[in-house]
């Protein structure tokens, strides 16, 4: 237990956050884009998953350890079919193959972002409000 | 008319003389290695800390020149490092301070 693990674990969660915020903007950003980066069909929707950090057994013994990014893996739900022959990548029916990422779905994850980083900035400020009460025992 | 110097004087005069620095290391080996001894003792355990607390201090400056000039690829961390700087300051300049108040006492001490 060393004198800043609160700190670190929030601090660790805050950049969590970010990468999931990052992530959701991208998804938002390529909400309409038909071509991916490799360039086989459209963009996929991706997320980010987060496990706990530390894995060996003197890591578990220690209370507060934080979280650390998993991987960023794409979403496998199939892909939106919207009709729209004039489009250049319809395909002969006139269908175009759309992300499967949903607009509503990116804002509550959005929302869902910044209230955690919000948390986390406030289990901070405690710790360190807590640190400093300690240290006024010795004024 | 003068006296001879009874030379059993002069060799008694050297109880009452105020044994050197050198000296006192030298008779009270214990109390003297306590303090020089590596890694271990008071004296040691601070340096060892305020060597830490720059450490953190010059990681601190490092974060925030890399965030002005744009380098900084991961603001959290450079608020991170800067906390935790300010917290070891903190609680380095406490421990100061208390420490000198009670060398004040001392000094204060009535004889």
């Amino acid at each position: 237990m060393g004198l800043f693990d609160a700190l670190d674990a929030s601090g660790s969660a805050l950049s969590a956050e970010r990468l999931r915020m990052d992530v959701t903007a991208e998804n938002l950003a390529n909400a309409q884009s038909t071509r991916g980066a490799n360039g086989t069909g459209p963009y996929k929707r991706k997320e980010v998953v987060l496990e706990q950090a530390g894995s060996s057994f003197a890591d578990s013994l220690q209370a507060a350890r934080g979280v650390r990014v998993a991987g960023i893996v794409e979403d496998p739900s199939p892909p939106r079919r919207v009709y729209d022959p004039g489009h250049p990548d319809a395909d002969a029916q006139g269908y175009v193959t759309m992300p499967n990422v949903n607009t509503v779905t990116e804002m509550t994850d959005l929302i869902g972002a910044s209230r955690a980083y919000e948390a986390n900035v406030t289990a901070m400020q405690t710790a360190k409000s807590m640190f400093a009460r300690t240290l006024d025992l010795l004024k | 008319m003068t006296l001879p110097i009874d030379p059993s004087i002069a060799s008694s005069a050297s109880e009452w003389a105020i044994p050197s620095v050198d000296d006192a290391t030298a008779s009270d080996g214990a109390g003297a290695g306590a303090v020089q001894g590596e890694g271990s003792g008071f004296g040691s355990m601070l340096a060892n800390q305020l060597g830490k607390l720059e450490a953190t201090q010059n990681e601190a400056a490092d974060a925030s020149q890399a965030l002005a000039t744009g380098q900084a690829t991961d603001p959290e961390a450079v608020v991170m490092a800067v906390e935790r700087a300010r917290l070891s300051m903190q609680l380095a300049s406490t421990l100061r301070n208390k420490a000198v108040e009670a060398v004040n006492d001392v000094f204060h001490t009535q004889v």
